[in-house]
């Protein structure tokens, strides 16, 4: 079963001269982009949101459609990224893309600052009851 | 001071010959690394104290942890399908370190039990023992 690799991934070492370079870098093989894996689990890849299938027997199996397919690479980068599944949400709406070196959320494009929240807030919930009395009216 | 916030560290292991970040991780211990020793006290060790020798090994210990489990997520059901094998290429990274590192290790017994409490969320207990010695080296 064969998947093409979306993105390049690491791979552990196989041999000692592989090994060494791991300790003196820090850095795992890396297997490119655009290279097919063939095995038996490589539909698990194409689930992961990491590969896509390269052959029908691939294809039949993975079960994905576009849309969740999409929804996989965007939940693969969350993984890979490191956020905690208590920050999905917040990662999601774009409010935070990581953590700085005191663990603190780096800000995303959605970001707003706690005040600007406030106010975005009290905007929203006078929108809504302005909204509420013109149909209740 | 220098420490390495917890949050963004990555558990990988592999599936299909890759390293994968494992989903929905929600804590690590990557405990009981230790040197083995043996008793070497004698009948006229003048000291109350009993010293140790070491042997010149090492248990690699084992990785444990709890996460959000889901059988849907692939890194979920990768993980169930290593349970029985051994020499998985497995690493923690700790890419929000001032300077970023990775805990290689390989890794043989891999476990898995359920928790399900009427207050949380279904959860999944691993553990993975370390084949051998992890190895710590610096970089992204």
């Amino acid at each position: 079963m064969k998947c093409r690799l979306l993105r390049a991934m690491e791979r552990g070492c196989k041999t000692a001269e592989e090994e060494r370079a791991f300790r003196t870098s820090g850095q795992f093989p890396v297997v490119a982009a655009g290279t097919v894996i063939d095995d038996p689990e490589a539909y698990q890849l194409v689930r992961m949101g990491i590969a896509e299938a390269a052959d029908a027997e691939c294809e039949a199996i993975h079960g994905m459609t576009p849309e969740t397919a999409a929804a996989a690479r965007k939940a693969y980068e969350r993984v890979e990224r490191g956020i905690h599944p208590t920050d999905y949400a917040a990662y999601d709406a774009g409010e935070m893309i990581g953590y700085d070196q005191e663990g603190n959320p780096i800000p995303g494009p959605n970001y707003l600052p706690p005040e600007q929240e406030e106010a975005q807030e009290e905007e929203n919930d006078t929108e809504a009851f302005s909204n509420w009395r013109g149909t209740a009216g | 001071m220098a420490t390495t916030p917890c949050k963004g560290t990555i558990l990988k292991t592999t599936i299909s010959s890759l390293l994968t970040a494992v989903a929905q991780v929600i804590s690590l211990d990557a405990g009981d690394i230790e040197g083995e020793t043996y008793d070497a006290d004698t009948l006229d060790n003048s000291s109350a104290g009993i010293p140790y020798k070491s042997t010149g090994r090492v248990e690699g210990g084992k990785v444990s942890g709890e996460l959000f489990f889901d059988y849907a997520l692939p890194s979920h059901s990768g993980y169930i399908g290593l349970i029985g094998k051994d020499g998985v290429a497995s690493a923690i990274s700790f890419p929000q370190a001032a300077s970023p590192y990775n805990m290689a290790f390989t890794g043989a017994g891999f476990a898995l039990g359920l928790a399900v409490a009427l207050k949380e969320g279904v959860k999944g207990k691993f553990s993975i023992k370390v084949s051998g010695l992890p190895v710590f080296a610096s970089g992204s």
